[in-house]
């Protein structure tokens, strides 16, 4: 349809991306999905996203998380990720560096780049 | 640091000698904990956690101080997984080279815990405790020396069994690191009043001291 439009011997940009992918051997669908993705990236961070090693109880995860987000937000994630479940999330300790993450505080607030190694524990119960 | 009484042989909480689980259902929760540890080898390697040897029912790991100049093996500790996870693992302190448990006298670290959140506070705990044959032992839930002694019988490992990983080697790995490791800060050095040799000793930095 979008080719019968577009008068003989014309062209637009997604003309000429339609022609691309068909000659490529992609489809319609592959298509509109990366125009979606590239979409999905800039609304859930674009140069804000980051790319972060969590390890949750000693077991490492790479989580996509926009430094914007806050740190309990980065929690909750990671404990998605790794299936942890049966504890609440505030039983949870986030570390960087040594520093404990304050789950209130925004991710950039911490100034954590993207490739960082961040240490998820479940705090210890009473003992001694 | 307080001495606990103990009604039971340290030794005979993880000689291995009483496995009542199929040995098949822990070696696989034994080869799962290994392969858990290995993803993350060169994570923890940065941090002066090193595997030294593994020996089924049994793994090796030393935590060293890594910040210090030179570098120090910490401690070292042998991660007993027999009836693994009907009951929780086994941490026995030992020598990092011959493998043979330690008594408490030959423990550098107290592992403090913090006991207040205000970082004012100066109050700690130690979480090292040790029998009255000096056997020392991590007092702390998830550590089958913890759930066995008689001052715990009232906190069941099942109240803990792996709730959000509670208990695994992960778990114990990260608790060890935290108390025994992230603290440290320098070395402190005693003379003795005969000025022989020296006792060097571990200085922990307060304000690093987990809660």
């Amino acid at each position: 349809l979008i080719f019968r439009m577009i008068p003989p011997g014309k062209t637009c940009r997604l003309h000429r991306l339609l022609i691309r992918y068909n000659i490529e051997g992609g489809n319609l669908n592959s298509f509109f999905m990366d125009g979606f993705n590239k979409k999905s990236n800039d609304s859930h961070g674009g140069d804000n996203l980051l790319q972060l090693i969590i390890v949750v109880n000693g077991t490492p995860y790479k989580i996509n998380i926009n430094q914007n987000e806050k740190v309990a937000a980065l929690i909750r994630e990671a404990l998605r990720v790794s299936a942890s479940s049966g504890r609440k999330e505030e039983d949870w300790r986030l570390k960087y560096n040594g520093q404990s993450l304050q789950p209130e505080q925004k991710i950039k607030d911490y100034g954590i780049p993207s490739g960082a190694e961040l240490f998820l524990s479940l705090a210890a119960g009473q003992g001694g | 640091m307080m001495e606990k009484e103990t009604t039971h042989s340290f030794i005979s909480t993880s000689s291995g000698s009483n496995q009542c689980v199929d040995p098949e259902v822990t070696k696989a929760k034994f080869d799962e904990e290994l392969a858990a540890f290995k993803a993350a080898d060169s994570i923890h390697r940065k941090r002066g956690v090193i595997l030294l040897d593994v020996k089924f029912p049994n793994i090796y790991v030393a935590f060293c101080a890594h910040k210090l100049s030179p570098p120090a093996i910490a401690f070292a500790v042998r991660f007993n997984f027999d009836n693994y996870d009907v009951e929780p693992l086994s941490i026995q302190f030992i020598n990092p080279f011959t493998f043979e448990p330690i008594l408490v006298g030959q423990m550098k670290v107290g592992f403090p815990r913090r006991l207040s959140p205000n970082p004012e506070d100066r109050n700690f705990q130690n979480l090292l405790v040790w029998h009255n044959d000096g056997v020392p032992f991590f007092c702390m839930p998830g550590v089958r020396e913890y759930h066995s002694h008689v001052a715990h019988t009232g906190d069941s490992w099942w109240l803990h069994r792996k709730r959000g990983g509670e208990g695994s080697m992960g778990f114990l790995i990260e608790n060890l690191y935290a108390y025994g490791i992230e603290g440290i800060a320098a070395y402190r050095l005693q003379w003795n009043f005969d000025l022989n040799i020296p006792n060097l000793n571990l200085q922990f930095n307060e304000q690093a001291i987990p809660l």
